[in-house]
This record gives structure tokens, C-alpha cells and sequence, in this order.
């Protein structure tokens, strides 16, 4: 039955709420592969029911929110028809607020305006001024037939016979203009053609479109009758239909009109072949700012909505310490020694094939090595076309670091690429300086890299649902071309080589104490950049050693590290040979 | 004049009266006049003096990267779990090509009795046995007049896995000795149901709530494992089982083909509403919302939590709600036991945020002791 798909049980034509449990299927149904719902308009969903089932959403194209309020349903002929209320919530500052009744700009510029629209279902009477039409949603008893049809106006005018005066006498709407004036049907179109083309991926059956218009009386506003018809015919109401399956079941309303071959205005993201190549981001930033960390909060953060992410892990020293660290998140391919963006042409396309043939995921995220230069990363991408799409350079960056005196990176030409190409600035370890100097460094990002997002992280913890609807944003063409994207400036692209960063391994055979451990890096030299490693620290067991921006720790390592090794890689330039000739 | 400045502007004068009459009334003519006047919940299915959760099993899988690997590699998340290979309904021919009536006929003869028999043919024909495990736990009812009822949430996954924990808790002699009540299956995920047989092979007769919704294999594999009990099918809403407990079944579409979920609310005596979901795939705002339209609780108090606190279904289209933790604070709960799916950092989120999440012992490979993990316990009141 065609409806199974929806609700794998009959209908119940007295159980009250079927066509919201129908509209709640679609669309929990078409989420449940998230991309695929962004590729047909979805930009998210927000349900509310502590009265009346609603849900208000984003569609791609559309700069503000659309809402849906269930107002009832009943058994018409062989099917159940339910009544869905269409509202449309502009920005607060949004110029088309002008044009539409005066109390819902009035409700717009109250500052519970957000909260009524997150929970649509128990502000139904405030949600009044600001609906435009209604969706009205027919399914076949027998389960055969389905159908979502769109009414509204073609323009909705409410004249005012008396005017709206202002109290020093200026009119707001002179006598006879209009209070409203809103292009409904078309406002609500592409929340429609959304929905439709929804309704089409999960029946799997191409819908017949009809668009019916009725001349409708013009509405006029005057003080002494409220809201009456003015005589004349000279409005239109539209409606346009979608049916699925067996039309005969479906109310007569729902078939008739004008066949239409497809929908008009159809965004332009739900054109069938868009392709689902995986989406490879790029991660970046300097030795020990705490890419790794991050990392494992946004896999988190992507699993926990089944949006499985592979990852490519290049470390500068000969022994993969993050792809050990990430071991219990997800699949990790790691690349040869050396680093990704003076070699990658010959290591990144082999990786990638690698991993997309032990887990064919959606989205990949390569973390590059502290060293290296997006720039050349990203230059290198032209030849992997083929294989990804491109998504986001996110660089992390040590809140702690960047704020002590002399670190500046304004003078640190790879620090400063790592910045000015990343769409996205993590300032991790946020907590570790005051908000004044937080303040600050988050200004002097902006200052070199003005079109990137900048989002604080404390523990590598950062609004992740920012990072995608920034990267949703660039894809839809809504905000201005991301950083790594603009052409290249033309300066030489620096490398790590260049600037002469070495990698030496320590190897541990035996437990070790911690006061080892700080004669180790105090040996290094002063050049030691970054040294990482896992060790048997005596009295405390398996430690893994971090040492950046100066700062020793020893932390516990996460379940699944243990690989047996034990050592210390050291990263740095002018590195001197620390090891102590009784132990190697 | 400016529409802004007149409504921002101190002239309130004839305009706004004539606004407020103009706002009384509905703009739009679409607006059908009789939308129901919806009111907050009054159900009243009565009181429990307290509620024990026992978790048996959370870890549905021990190892993510390899369950990963096998649903990327079959199709995605619309691919019909039955079809994965997944134990305990293999046929040998890989990930993603298996089906449940190959995979049943391999084992059907051994349930529920000859279970060990069972799992050596699923380690020959299944694809990644070992990262089978399960959620399961033990909900203990204390009415107002002290009687204890027990109730078994969930099955779990694999068999071997299961039956260890079950006898680790005692439950197999709860069973055998018909201690327990009743059986209630949240969904037909394979990491919730798959382990059927081992309840049966202690107790066969136990009654069965299962949501209306199962798919036909399902139904068929409940029959299969040897079940002989009374089956109540809970349709859509709230279906109360004794004084102050209920089920309720959301009908929600959920990944690998399968449909609708049922949640327990629990009305406890002078504490309010405690909620035991398996995964909560209908949304923790819509299980929030649901219980604050339809039912009355005590004190009129979100007090507890407890299972698998699945993230919501979509994203949020504003994304600085996209989190649960703020999704919840309007609730103000006081008692939080997270684990299963809910996430190690989501986790790690609610004890940041000062959330009440009683902590765990992390034995028996659950991996935080930010989740209640296997073989905890929490207490509803405290």
C-alpha cells in the first residue's frame, strides 16, 4: 500500500490527529538521511506539541521561517482530509514585515517574537497574523491514495476604509489603502514544492499536479464590522495539488484544474542528479592547539545524528598518536610520514580511495598536520575533483598561545595562512584566558581573516550546528564566498620545510617517570614546538603526554588507544637530541 | 508614516486601538475559525510511590567504527536492518545481503532452548557477532501500598552478550520465576529486540507490549523465539498499565526500515513525571511536549530521566538551539540517568551544564561514568 511508507498501519478515521501523524511522518521520514533533506530544500525543522501538532522549518531559498499548525481533520468520501494552517515569520527586520498586518509586525518587534515561532503549537492565536494560507492533506482510507494541495491567495489585500492614524493625526494607511498586502500563494510555494518533492522520495511515485484558481471577493477592514468581503470578484484564490497513487480515492477537490507537468518555482537544489560525492573538510591548525580534541567532539556531534564521518590523519613524526587516540570513534586512514601538503598528491587520493572502500561515508574530514599550509593543501585538491566535493578549512587555534606576548601570528607567516585561508576559526582553550583577552584575539582574527566564522571552544567543544549552517549557507549561495575559496593572493606559499620544522621519536621500553618526561622536552631544546607521545608514567599507568604552548600534561587516555607502543615524538626546529645516552 | 516608528514610538494614540480591535479577529480568511482549543493534559492515570531502573545492557555495540563501516558499506541508514547480515540472521553472503527469512530458517529449530547452538551457526553466517550487545534494563514499580511490580524493558542484541547480563542482574531467575510482569519493547531495533529468545528461553509465557507498528518480520520472529504469552499491541497515545504507569507509542519513521516507538511516563507521588525511554528517536522535545499536553504528573514537575536520550530527528534551523542540553532547560529536570545513544560529549554536555545526571560506575564495557552504565542503578526519588 502506498501509504505504508508513511504509516505502516490503517488509518483511523476517529483517531483525531491522523493527518499530523502523516505530515510528522514525512517529515521525520525524508530527515532520516539529513542529506538527502537538505538536497530537496530542508534547511531544519523545529516540532512543537504542547497543543496543536505544528512545526516550523527553514527552506532553502526563503529568508525566513515557515510554520505548519494542525487544525483538524475530517472523513470526506473515501478519505481523511486534514487542515494544516500555512504561516510565514520574516525576520524582525525584514522589509516584506511592512506589507503584512499591522499586529503581526507588532509581534515581530516584541522581543517573545522567537520564542513564538520555536513553539508554534501553543501560540495558535498570536500565529494568526502571520498566516497566509493552508495545506490541506488527503489520504485514502484503504492506504492507496495521498495527496497535499496549497491554497492561498494569489495576493492578499484588507483594505482599510477608515485608515490607521498615528496620535499626531499622520496616517500609517491612508483611508482606503491597504493594511495588507502579501503575495500569499507565492510565499508559500517553495514550502510546498518541498514538501511535495518529500512526499515523492519516500512514496516513490510521481505525483500529477493540478492548479485550480477561484475568483474571490476583496477583503476591506472598517471599524464598525470588522473584516467584510468587499462585492466584486477581483482577487484570486489558488490551489495547487500534489496527488500520489490511486486518485480515485481522493475528495473530488483534490483532482481538479489545470494538470500541470511540474511544479513551478522548484528550488533549484532539488534538481534530480546533484550528485553525492562525500564532502571532504579540511582541518588545520598550529602543533597543539588541539585539533585532535576537536576533532573527536565534532565526530560526536556528527555520529550522534548518523551522519557517519570518515577521517585522514597525516601527522608530521614517524608514529600515528591521533589515528591511536580517534581509534574508538570512527575509521581512520593514516597517511605516510611526512606531511599532507608537500606530498599529498601522491598519498591523499590513495588514502581517500582507502577509506571510502572500508566505509563509503558522505563526509571525510582530514586533519592535516600542525605544519601544514591549507594553501597547499587546498591547491592539491583540483586533482581529487572526482572523488569529493569540497567542503570547509576549519582551523583551530590555542586561545592560550595567541595571547601571550611575543606569539603573535600576524609575524608567523604558516600561522597566518592557517588563518587568513580557514572558513572557520576554533579559538580553543577559551577558558584558559580572561574574556578581555579572549575579546582580543578573537578582534585580531577577524581583523586578518574578516569572512571567517570565529567560534570560541572550550575543550574543543564549539557550536557545531554553526559550522554546518555555514557551510550550508556558502552551498546555497546566501553569504559571501568562503576564505579558502578566494583565489590565491599570490604570495609564495609557505611550508613547513621552509621554515624548518623537524620531527625526532623517542621510544620508550620501560616505564618512565614524569620528571623523565620534562627532561626530555627540556632537552629538546628551546626550538621544541610540540611533543606528544604515550608512556607508562610510574605510579599512574598509561598516560598519553601532550605537550604544547609550553604546558606539559599528562591525560588518561580515551578506551582504545593502547596499541602496545610506547614513545614520545618531538616536533620542533633546531631540535637538539634529548635523549640521555642510558636510554633509547 | 513609518509603520516601524509608529509601533516603536510612544504614539500610542487612536492607531492602537484601533489595532488591538483589528488583531481580535483573524486576518486570513484560510484560517479555519474552529481551530481546537487545545488545553494543557489533565489524563490522570493515577500515582507510584517510586521507580528503580536497573541497567542490564546500554552498549548496543562495543566497537562504532566497525557498526559504521557495516551500514555505510550495506546502503545507509534506510537499508532494512534485517537485511545487514547482522546476527542473529545471517546466510553467509555479507554485509547488506542478508534477509530475516534466510536468516531465521538458519536458526529457528534452536529457539529458544539451544541457544549456544544457535550463536555458533550466527558466527559462521553473520557479519560482525563479537560488536553485538544490547540494551536492556529492569524497571521496578513500587505502588503507593508498597507492592513492587518488575517490568523488562528491551531485550538487547546478541545472545551470548545478553545472557551474561542478564544473569549478572538476576534476571533469568526473575524470569524463570515469574517475578517479572511483563515485557515492554520499546522498538524493533535489532539492538533492542534481536536477543527475544533469551527471555523465553526462562519464561515463554511472560505477556508482551510491543508497539501496533512492528513489521511483519518482527511479528513473525516474536512467534519464532518461542513466545507463548498474551501480546498486547500499544497503538498510538497513552496506554496506562497500572496506577501511575503508562506507555505511550509515538508513531515516528526510524532508520534501518523500522516504525514508531513506545516510551513509559511514570507519575510518581510527590516528585512528578519520570520518563524511561530505549531511544527516544521520537525526539526528546516531542516526548517533552507529548507528556505536557496529554497527562496530569505530580507537582506538576518534569522530575527524571532515564535511557537513551537520542538526539532529535532534524536539525534545528536555528543552529544555536541545536543541542539537547538546551533543548531540555525549560524542563528543569532533576534527575538525569543518560546512556545507549545518547552520546559520550552530549553526555559530558550535561554534567558541564550542571545537569542532575547521576553518574555511573563505567564496568562491564560501558565506556563513561557519565552514562549509567551496565549494572547501575538509579532511584526515582533519589
Amino acid at each position: 500500500m502506498l501509504l505504508d511508507t508513511l504509516l505502516p498501519r490503517p488509518l483511523d478515521p476517529h483517531g483525531d490527529a491522523e493527518c499530523a501523524a502523516l505530515l510528522g511522518s514525512l517529515l521525520t521520514g525524508i530527515h532520516l538521511d539529513r542529506r538527502e533533506a537538505r538536497r530537496l530544500g530542508w534547511r531544519g525543522i523545529r516540532p512543537s506539541a504542547t497543543e496543536s501538532p505544528a512545526w516550523t522549518c527553514r527552506i532553502v531559498g526563503s529568508a525566513s521561517v515557515h510554520g505548519l499548525l494542525f487544525l483538524g481533520e475530517e472523513v470526506d468520501g473515501r478519505s481523511l482530509c486534514g487542515d494544516f494552517a500555512l504561516c510565514l515569520f520574516p525576520k524582525p527586520e525584514a522589509p516584506l514585515l511592512d506589507s503584512f498586518p499591522l499586529a503581526a509586525l507588532r509581534t515581530a518587534l516584541s522581543p517573545d517574537y522567537a520564542a513564538l515561532v520555536r513553539e508554534l503549537s501553543s501560540h495558535a492565536d498570536e500565529s494568526g497574523a502571520f498566516t497566509l494560507g493552508r495545506l490541506r492533506l488527503a489520504a485514502g482510507l484503504s492506504g492507496g491514495g495521498f495527496a497535499i494541495s496549497l491554497e492561498a491567495r494569489a495576493r492578499l489585500r484588507i483594505r482599510s476604509r477608515e485608515g490607521i492614524a498615528a496620535a499626531n493625526g499622520e496616517w500609517v494607511v491612508a483611508p482606503g489603502q491597504p493594511e495588507t498586502d502579501l503575495p500569499c500563494f507565492r510565499l508559500l510555494l517553495r514550502l510546498f514544492a518541498t514538501l511535495a518533492a518529500s512526499a515523492e522520495a519516500l512514496l516513490q511515485t510521481a505525483p500529477t499536479f493540478w492548479l485550480a484558481h477561484a475568483p474571490v471577493p476583496g477583503l476591506l477592514h472598517c471599524r464598525a464590522q470588522g473584516l467584510v468581503e468587499e462585492g466584486e470578484h477581483t482577487e484570486h484564490m489558488l490551489r495547487l495539488c500534489a496527488a500520489f497513487g490511486d486518485l480515485a480515492e481522493l475528495p473530488e477537490a483534490f483532482r481538479t484544474g489545470r494538470a500541470l507537468s511540474s511544479l513551478p518555482l522548484r528550488p533549484k537544489a532539488m534538481a534530480p542528479g546533484t550528485g553525492r560525492k562525500p564532502v571532504l573538510h579540511i582541518l588545520t591548525g598550529f602543533l597543539g592547539a588541539g585539533k585532535t580534541t576537536f576533532l573527536k567532539q565534532w565526530l560526536d556531534f556528527l555520529h550522534n545524528r548518523e551522519r557517519y564521518t570518515g577521517v585522514i590523519q597525516n601527522e608530521f613524526g614517524q608514529i600515528a598518536l591521533d589515528a591511536a587516540l580517534l581509534r574508538d570513534d570512527t575509521l581512520v586512514e593514516a597517511l605516510d610520514e611526512g606531511c599532507v601538503c608537500c606530498s599529498l598528491a601522491d598519498s591523499l587520493r590513495p588514502g581517500i580511495l582507502r577509506l571510502l572502500e572500508a566505509m563509503p561515508t558522505d563526509q571525510i574530514i582530514l586533519e592535516t598536520t600542525g605544519l601544514a599550509n591549507p594553501a597547499n593543501v587546498l591547491n592539491s585538491l583540483d586533482g581529487i575533483e572526482d572523488l569529493v566535493a569540497p567542503g570547509l578549512v576549519v582551523t583551530v587555534v590555542d586561545a592560550c598561545d595567541l595571547s601571550h606576548d611575543g606569539r603573535e601570528f600576524e609575524r608567523d607567516a604558516l600561522r597566518l595562512e592557517q588563518i587568513e585561508r580557514a572558513d572557520a576559526l576554533i579559538v580553543n582553550k577559551a577558558d584558559t584566558v580572561s574574556p578581555a583577552a579572549l575579546a582580543s584575539l578573537v578582534e585580531r582574527l577577524r581583523k586578518t581573516n574578516p569572512l571567517a566564522l570565529v567560534l570560541p571552544a572550550v575543550q574543543g567543544n564549539a557550536s557545531f550546528a554553526a559550522l554546518d549552517a555555514l557551510y550550508a549557507a556558502w552551498l546555497d549561495r546566501t553569504r559571501p564566498a568562503l576564505p579558502s575559496r578566494r583565489a590565491a593572493l599570490g604570495r609564495m606559499a609557505v611550508t613547513h620545510a621552509s621554515a624548518g620544522f623537524v620531527s625526532s621519536t623517542v621510544v620508550f621500553t620501560s616505564a618512565v617517570t614524569r620528571r623523565d618526561v620534562e627532561l626530555l622536552i627540556a632537552g629538546a631544546g628551546s626550538g621544541l614546538s610540540r611533543a606528544k607521545g604515550i608512556a607508562d608514567i610510574v605510579g599512574e599507568g598509561l598516560r598519553i603526554v601532550q605537550y604544547a604552548a609550553a604546558r606539559l600534561d599528562f591525560e588518561e587516555p580515551p578506551p582504545g588507544a593502547d596499541d602496545g607502543e610506547r614513545y614520545l615524538v618531538l616536533i620542533g626546529t633546531r631540535l637538539q637530541d634529548p635523549v640521555p645516552k642510558s636510554r633509547g | 508614516m513609518d509603520r516601524r516608528q509608529f509601533l516603536k514610538g510612544a504614539a500610542l494614540g487612536a492607531g492602537v486601538g484601533t489595532l488591538a480591535a483589528m488583531g481580535a479577529f483573524s486576518y486570513s480568511p484560510a484560517r479555519r475559525a474552529f481551530l481546537k482549543n487545545v488545553t494543557r493534559g489533565t489524563k490522570d492515570f493515577g500515582m507510584c510511590k517510586s521507580v528503580k531502573v536497573t541497567n542490564i545492557s546500554e552498549t548496543s555495540w562495543f566497537d562504532n567504527k566497525v557498526f559504521m563501516r557495516d551500514v555505510t558499506s550495506a546502503g545507509g541508514l534506510l537499508v532494512d536492518q534485517y537485511t545487514f547480515n547482522w546476527p542473529p540472521f545471517g546466510n553467509g553472503k555479507g554485509v547488506g545481503k542478508g534477509s530475516y527469512e534466510e536468516g531465521i530458517k538458519l536458526i529457528q529449530d534452536c529457539l529458544p532452548h539451544r541457544l549456544e547452538e544457535a550463536w555458533a551457526r550466527v558466527k559462521e553466517k553473520c557479519v560482525s557477532v563479537e560488536n553485538a550487545g544490547g540494551f536492556s534494563c529492569l524497571i521496578e514499580i513500587e505502588a503507593l501500598d508498597g507492592k513492587v511490580t518488575k517490568y523488562l524493558m528491551d531485550t538487547g542484541w546478541n545472545y551470548e552478550w545478553m545472557d551474561t547480563c542478564f544473569k549478572r542482574e538476576g534476571i533469568d531467575k526473575m524470569l524463570a520465576n515469574n517475578e517479572i510482569a511483563a515485557w515492554i519493547q520499546t522498538h524493533e531495533h535489532m539492538d533492542h529486540y534481536w536477543a527475544a529468545p533469551v527471555i523465553m528461553k526462562y519464561n515463554p509465557n511472560i505477556t508482551a507490549y510491543i508497539p501496533d507498528s512492528f513489521y511483519p518480520p518482527g511479528k513473525d520472529y516474536l512467534k519464532k523465539s518461542g513466545h507463548k504469552g498474551k501480546v498486547i499491541e500499544v497503538p498510538k497515545g497513552l496506554h496506562p498499565i497500572e496506577p501511575g504507569v503508562a506507555l505511550y507509542k509515538f508513531d515516528c519513521p526510524i532508520i534501518f526500515k523500522v516504525f514508531g516507538e513506545q516510551s513509559l511516563y511514570c507519575n510518581v507521588k510527590d516528585v512528578g513525571l519520570v520518563s524511561i525511554t530505549g531511544c527516544c528517536h521520537q525526539g526528546i522535545i516531542l516526548f517533552a511536549d507529548t507528556a505536557y499536553k496529554e497527562i496530569a504528573y505530580a507537582n506538576d514537575n518534569f522530575y527524571g530521566l532515564y535511557g537513551g536520550l537520542h538526539i532529535s530527528p532534524f536539525d534545528d534551523w536555528d543552529p544555536k538551539y541545536d543541542d539537547l542540553v538546551i533543548g531540555l532547560k525549560k524542563w528543569n529536570i532533576q534527575r538525569v540517568g543518560c546512556n545507549h545513544c545518547t552520546g559520550l560529549i552530549t553526555a559530558q554536555k550535561f554534567v558541564d551544564a550542571g545537569y542532575p545526571v547521576v553518574k555511573g560506575t563505567a564496568r562491564f564495557r560501558s565506556k563513561t561514568q557519565n552514562y549509567l552504565g551496565n549494572g547501575d542503578v538509579i532511584k526515582f526519588p533519589a
